[in-house]
């Protein structure tokens, strides 16, 4: 059991060492590369009238090329986490354990107002194992080692608002989803299963910390806490809640 | 694309997580014992069953036969002691017993088939027929059950099942696991004395 348990911890530990020694290695990578080569728009002479007809003088030509295309543009990103997720009330009557399986993947379109819009897939598949019990009714007795597990597969439209400008190298934000919430219960009596498989209408509520450690390469790191729920109700279960964190990279391009 | 690509292999590390929860299981943890009585019947009204002490019978697709291999007779002593430690006594068939105890192996399987769906439309045209899969269920446990053999004619002329128990999982035709099976389903059971 003690060596489970620790397999159970060190698999999720490994995976995100594994992740960031990725990261430093395309953080490496980076350094080689030079800044993006970036062709200026080609100017609008409408607002440089208007900007001259106020009075304002006129700075864009050097400060406007020294802005990072992130602030400039409506631009794309990619971002993968692992971590653990641990179940709340209605799930922890049937799994008290974390799950150590938990990843998400995220596709967003960031607009340069400070807010994306975009799909986020994920998994979180929490499994226990139950020591031999008996379990009785009236008229009906079963000694089994239960192991109980469910997997939920959030596919929700996901909505993020940044705290600070693109320019940051840490962007703080907040996040909800919603969408559909594939669960699937399979509580094993020794090896003969008892499931139920529903796709429900899930939420979450979160945030987390965006780190871009060097800007030019567009590799980041993700670092995020989520609050999921979805009504679900079969054996043991009532409702399906579970609060996850994940650390994760991201990769981001316009 | 060559830092996007090795972002997608991430992706598929990932995705390659999900893992069998039963790889763990070892044969022990794998067996279930369920047991059924008739919460209306006093056990201790009993005092004499019967069993085969030849054979046990084996039901394989809703049709029987008698089989006499090691480990079923085994599992017959086992299970005839296990009475007898209760207090009942053992009696001849023809001697008519007060519970009539029936041991069985069941071996069923299936074969069932899925359709796959067909797919056409795509690139140049090109069009796939459905397909289908075949698949195989088996199922093999023993199976004991009691019957009341003492109040036929008060139930109507029927034998009542007052008394069932299944073994289910791996490792349970194993001769030097017989004895503990039975312990299991009998430790479960401790209304079933006289």
């Amino acid at each position: 059991m003690k060596s489970n348990n620790i397999k159970r911890y060190c698999q999720p530990l490994a995976t995100v060492a594994f992740l960031v020694i990725l990261l430093i290695h395309f953080g490496a990578f980076a350094q080689y590369v030079p800044y993006r080569s970036y062709q200026p728009r080609q100017k609008q002479q409408q607002p440089t009238t208007k900007i001259k007809q106020q009075g304002i003088q006129e700075d864009d030509e050097d400060e406007h090329k020294y802005l990072s295309p992130y602030q400039r543009y409506t631009h794309f990103k990619l971002s993968a986490g692992y971590g653990v997720a641990t179940p709340q009330a209605g799930l922890t009557e049937y799994i008290k354990a974390p799950a150590s399986r938990n990843w998400a993947i995220t596709g967003e379109v960031v607009f340069k107002k400070g807010f994306s819009v975009g799909l986020q897939i994920g998994y979180i598949n929490f499994a226990e194992r139950i020591a031999r019990q008996l379990y009785g009714a009236t008229g009906t007795n079963i000694s089994a080692v239960q192991t109980r597990t469910l997997a939920a597969t959030p596919i929700h439209v996901v909505s993020k608002i940044f705290l600070l400008g693109a320019s940051s190298p840490i962007r703080p934000y907040l996040q909800g989803s919603f969408g559909a919430t594939m669960l699937n219960y399979v509580n094993y009596w020794g090896t003969l299963d008892d499931g139920n498989n529903e796709t429900k209408l899930g939420t979450t509520l979160g945030g987390g910390i965006s780190w871009t450690p060097n800007p030019q390469s567009g590799f980041g790191i993700e670092l995020k806490a989520l609050y999921h729920q979805a009504p679900f109700q079969y054996g043991y279960m009532t409702k399906f809640v579970a609060v996850d964190a994940s650390l994760g990279i991201s990769y981001r391009w316009y | 694309m060559k830092k996007l690509l090795m972002f997608m292999g991430v992706l598929c590390l990932l995705v390659a997580c999900a893992k069998d929860p039963l790889s763990d299981l070892t044969d022990e943890d794998s067996q279930v014992f369920i047991t059924n009585y008739d919460d209306t019947v006093s056990f201790s009204s009993y005092k004499t069953f019967a069993t085969s002490s030849d054979s046990i019978i084996v039901l394989q697709n809703n049709r029987f036969y008698l089989s006499a291999l090691s480990p079923e007779l085994n599992f017959v002593q086992n299970v005839t002691n296990k009475f007898k430690e209760r207090g009942y006594t053992r009696v001849e068939k023809t001697a008519s017993p007060d519970l009539m105890v029936n041991i069985i192996r069941v071996s069923n399987s299936s074969v069932g088939i899925t359709q796959n769906p067909n797919y056409g439309g795509y690139g140049y045209g090109g069009y796939y027929p459905s397909s289908y899969s075949f698949y195989e269920i088996t199922e093999n446990y023993w199976y004991v059950e009691v019957l009341d053999k003492k109040n036929y004619v008060a139930n109507g002329n029927k034998y009542n099942v007052i008394w069932n128990a299944e073994i289910r999982g791996n490792g349970i035709f194993d001769d030097g696991s017989l004895n503990n099976l039975v312990n299991a389903v009998f430790k479960q059971s401790s209304y079933l004395n006289r």
